[in-house]
């Protein structure tokens, strides 16, 4: 079986989002006797730009074979404007505006495109809904294309050209049920072939004396892992955080790990690290007393499922169904909806270290038992010769 | 991650569900006592609503309602902290300008949104006592039907289904697809099928066996599929349980989502035999009752689909024929044949009809 898997971006150098969990899938198949894998992408690295910095051309990376292609201008400048307009109401939304708005979001890449109509790939893997390779590839791998939306509930979403989109896919790679849910709800493609499957984990041991090294000592503290963003609900954490210190004051402190978008509010018991090593990451997970993803906006968070590897309890936004989804589900952790609540949780975890211990463990077996790579990748190849049949 | 809803993982010596029970109080408890500055509490939250999705996901009716109730009250007093300089004193100067005006409009807005969150509890009430005396809609009959059996699959029928959808190019969908027999023989025959079953058990058997099968409703799973592209439906089980009215909407969807040219069967326990042979408790806890063969073919018929025809299940088991060897036993199973035809008709029928090519 030959799968291309196409990707707005690629590579190592692209921390988290969909594009990850595409590299993570293709570096795995790829090892596997009788698939042959390859990806389909553009030579840019960020997504807000698409401004191309690394070569075209055809590489080889952890294995998998590469193909990159120029886009054509960057994100166009009239994007951040013409936004608004088109998303205040995406179901109505006239046909012309949205096709600018896709266009304009890039990347446009006419290269990628002819790449796809002449690949000789059995499935094709599209890889997030939302971008310009996606809406216009999608056609052209008529009969054998699959998606993994990474979908969740947001404007965009429902704009009337991504139903011909969703109508042109032949099989659905969902991330949790929340999102299959949302897609379902708003696409009539219940009758296609679809796996929720989630990414798989490779715990590490990690570096014992991150904690030091990031400036925390010995203290406890909470940790967060993502881009330090307003839109991914840090602002939320740090304002939530600072209230829970004036309230009560001790030794806690709050470590935010990754590359700093919105700079919170200097405060003296948050750390901001920015982006670490996976070594420093995994070290300062498993010393953590939990940790907190604020977002209201994730499709899987992948950190939930690493924290609970390293043995670790977790806090999540309640309006974020996929993370609501997997803190039901595991018994791992506790959800907030308000500072009351956030606070009361907090008094919790911090007071019972056998309830933390609990958490930890249930979300553990969850992992255990749903996300070790072996058993993702064995029920993802079963699903893609399902849809290939 | 599969379809299962493994609900609360047992936690050793935590008993979850009393943590989350004591959190909520503790919640109220300090709400109540003035421990958290209602203020406080307020200008944080609306941090956390600027930054999430408006409304609260996977909660019950109530905290839905306690979350739009929180908001019901629509605050004038903004923050005034400001880190350009001069900054807080202008938004003071502001805020007690436009004070009145702000006010005013404020006072109605809350009282609306009070009025309507009442509304909303007040239907919610009613929707839970409906509920309760509406065998459909009932959670605690669903939980009942969800620990029974499906019922087994049927040779008669698989052959039916088989020379009915024979050629199909879209999907074939089975519904209620119990263990998956039906789907495991249609695909066995090249036919792509998938199935349904609300029986989170036989559903996942099915899926473990490598079939498509999915938990769900075939109702909810039809109002989602675009229209004309199904190979095939067959109907099975689920047609015996719904009220008629169920039953009706559910075959009217099946029709739409049918591909021209494309079959639908349906398969029924026939309504004699259902009262004589269902479990007791089944047939107790069912909300609807089969139909007739002529109600199918009538209803189909009128949603524009061509009836093909109506084959008989296997005959009824009462009247056991005696052993061939015995002196007379032709002359007395003959009989009996007779008698079976005339008393107690087949157990099950299957009503194969058309969508126009």
């Amino acid at each position: 079986m030959k799968l291309a898997y196409v990707v707005p971006r690629y590579g190592s150098q692209v921390i988290g989002g969909a594009e990850y969990g595409a590299r993570m899938l293709a570096e795995r198949l790829v090892s596997r006797a009788g698939w042959e894998v390859e990806v389909l992408t553009t030579c840019a690295l960020d997504a807000r730009t698409w401004l191309d910095e690394l070569p075209a051309g055809t590489s080889v990376e952890a294995g998998v074979e590469v193909h990159r292609f120029p886009v054509v201008g960057t994100r166009h400048p009239s994007f951040d404007r013409l936004s608004p307009q088109v998303l205040r109401d995406p179901e109505g939304a006239a046909g012309s505006a949205e096709r600018a708005w896709i266009d304009r979001q890039g990347p446009v890449s006419p290269g990628l495109l002819d790449a796809i109509r002449t690949s000789d790939a059995d499935l094709v893997a599209f890889y997030p809904y939302l971008y310009h390779p996606t809406v216009a590839g999608v056609p052209l791998a008529a009969g054998r294309a699959v998606m993994h939306p990474a979908a969740h509930d947001e404007p965009p979403l429902r704009l009337p050209l991504f139903r011909d989109v969703f109508a042109g896919v032949e099989g659905f790679v969902f991330q949790t049920d929340g999102e299959r849910e949302l897609v379902e709800g708003l696409f009539p493609i219940a009758h296609r072939r679809r796996i929720v499957l989630g990414l798989g984990v490779e715990p590490e041991e990690g570096d014992p004396a991150a904690a030091a090294a990031l400036g925390l000592g010995d203290r406890p503290y909470l940790v967060c892992i993502g881009r330090v963003d307003d839109g991914k609900g840090v602002r939320t954490l740090t304002r939530f955080f600072a209230a829970y210190k004036e309230r009560h004051p001790g030794p806690l402190a709050l470590a935010l790990l990754g590359p700093v978008v919105d700079r919170p509010d200097p405060h003296p018991d948050i750390v901001v690290a920015g982006a670490v090593t996976d070594d420093v990451k995994w070290g300062a997970l498993r010393g953590a007393v939990a940790l907190v993803n604020p977002s209201g906006y994730e499709a899987f968070s992948l950190v939930l499922i690493e924290a609970w590897s390293a043995g670790v309890p977790v806090v999540v936004n309640q309006r974020c169904a996929a993370t609501r989804e997997h803190v039901d589900r595991s018994s791992g952790g506790f959800a907030f909806d308000s500072y009351a609540r956030f606070e009361v949780v907090l008094d919790r975890l911090l007071a019972d270290a056998v309830l933390r211990r609990a958490l930890a463990e249930a979300g553990r077996t969850y992992v255990s038992e749903r996300f070790l790579w072996p058993a993702v990748v064995d029920r993802y190849t079963a699903f893609l010769e399902g849809v290939r049949r | 991650m599969t379809d299962v809803d493994d609900g609360v993982v047992p936690l050793g010596p935590i008993d979850l569900r009393q943590v989350l029970v004591e959190i909520d109080e503790e919640v109220a408890r300090r709400r109540a006592s003035g421990a958290l500055p209602p203020g406080l509490e307020q200008e944080l939250d609306a941090t956390f609503a600027r930054f999430a999705p408006a409304a609260t996901v996977g909660g019950d009716a109530a905290s839905v309602l306690a979350a739009a109730e929180r908001s019901a009250f629509v605050d004038v007093d903004v923050p005034t902290a400001s880190t350009l300089p001069g900054g807080p004193v202008l938004k003071k100067a502001l805020r007690k300008g436009m004070a009145w005006y702000l006010r005013y409009l404020a006072q109605q807005t809350s009282a609306f949104n009070a009025a309507a969150v009442r509304a909303l509890r007040s239907i919610d009430d009613r929707v839970a006592a409906l509920e309760q005396t509406s065998p459909a809609a009932s959670p605690h009959l669903r939980d009942a039907l969800e620990a029974l059996e499906p019922a087994s699959s049927a040779d008669d029928l698989v052959s039916v289904a088989l020379v009915a959808c024979r050629g199909a190019t879209g999907r074939v969908l089975v519904a209620d697809a119990g263990d998956g027999a039906e789907v495991r023989a249609l695909s066995g025959a090249g036919l792509d099928a998938y199935g349904l079953d609300p029986r989170r058990t036989a559903a996942n058997r099915a899926l473990a066996d490598g079939l498509d099968v999915r938990v769900g409703e075939a109702a909810t799973h039809l109002a989602g599929v675009a229209p004309a592209v199904l190979g095939g439906v067959v109907l099975r089980g689920v047609v015996d349980r719904l009220p008629v009215a169920g039953a009706l909407a559910l075959a009217e969807a099946a029709a739409r989502a049918l591909a021209p040219g494309s079959a639908l069967v349906v398969r029924s326990t026939s309504p004699t035999a259902w009262a004589r042979r269902l479990d007791p408790v089944a047939a107790d806890l069912s909300p609807g009752r089969p139909l007739s063969p002529e109600t199918w073919v009538h209803a189909l018929g009128g949603l524009g689909l061509t009836v093909e025809g109506v084959h008989d299940g296997p005959p009824a088991e009462e009247l056991r024929d005696i052993a061939e060897e015995l002196p007379g036993a032709g002359a007395v199973n003959a009989n009996n044949a007779l008698l079976r035809r005339a008393l107690f008709g087949p157990v099950s029928y299957t009503v194969v009809a058309r969508r126009t090519a």
